[in-house]
């Protein structure tokens, strides 16, 4: 793992310098998306910081939130996007993972 | 950002992410599964109060209940059927597909048992797979919240496995378990 590396990147991706969106992205990246219930489950925050952190990610354009209909009502659904995909695979990389 | 153990906590999260996801899949599968086997038994009784011709029936109802299970689950396999979970094929990995693939094998092979053996065991077969289904529930929520995602499936079809023995049902049945249960956990190892 070449920590210091990544590090300096994550400087570069400011929206990223944090555990928590950091963590979200490389989820999006594995399984491509997910619904607001499974990323409050895997992050364990709150609705609110939850929120507020796919937003920031959503406005520097690594994920896509979209209202999807269900049976049970509307349902926020994360997806990550091409950029997104670019940043984590980078990450990733330096991971060794 | 500031250290490794930062980075750790964001890789944890995301491989958090990927188990939920996984068994929520696998929950959703076995409720459809559950859910149509309860409904053609209930259906099947419920018909056989009034209808002479129950063979014929019994095959109709299972024929059409299939063709539903295969179009649902299909959804998970390819692009072509996508269903209204809105659920990305490709996000979906390989030992789900095997779990897939072990539920349609078992699927068939308990209509080639009613084929053959018409109504003879239906009620004890769709009693286990019920059985099963009701389990897999709690045994859910209790390892969830101990975060031992894994045991879960394994619970799941342990359970499955039990009440297939326990029904009268066809041997070969019994491979399928614990083969989909062992590639399982090959293939987990291969995981993020």
């Amino acid at each position: 793992m070449e920590v210091d590396k990544l590090i300096q990147l994550l400087k570069s991706h400011k929206s990223l310098n944090t555990s928590v969106r950091l963590g979200i992205l490389l989820g999006l990246y594995y399984v491509k998306s997910a619904w607001f219930a499974q990323l409050l489950e895997s992050t364990r925050l709150n609705k609110a910081e939850l929120y507020q952190h796919l937003r920031v990610l959503e406005k520097e354009g690594y994920i896509k939130l979209e209202y999807i209909p269900t049976v049970r009502g509307k349902r926020l659904r994360a997806s990550i996007t091409q950029k997104g995909e670019e940043v984590a695979k980078e990450v990733l990389k330096l991971l060794n993972e | 950002m500031k250290d490794e153990a930062e980075i750790k906590k964001s890789l944890e999260m995301a491989r958090r992410l990927f188990y939920i996801k996984e068994i929520d899949l696998v929950r959703w599968l076995l409720d459809v599964y559950g859910v149509f086997a309860l409904a053609i038994f209930i259906s099947t009784y419920l018909l056989s109060l009034f209808l002479p011709r129950l063979e014929v029936l019994g095959i109709g109802l299972l024929v059409v209940s299939t063709i539903d299970v295969i179009e649902t689950i299909s959804g998970l396999s390819s692009p072509k059927f996508a269903d209204f979970r809105k659920l990305d094929p490709k996000s979906i990995s390989l030992t789900i597909k095997i779990s897939i693939f072990g539920l349609i094998i078992s699927y068939f092979l308990f209509i080639f048992h009613y084929f053959f053996y018409p109504l003879l065991y239906l009620q004890f077969i769709l009693t286990g797979v019920f059985i099963e289904l009701s389990f897999s529930y709690p045994i859910y929520h209790m390892l969830r919240k101990l975060n031992e995602k894994d045991h879960f499936l394994i619970a799941s079809y342990v359970i499955m496995g039990v009440c297939v023995a326990l029904t009268p049902f066809n041997y070969i049945s019994l491979l399928a378990i614990p083969t989909v249960t062992l590639l399982y956990e090959i293939l987990r190892k291969g995981e993020p």
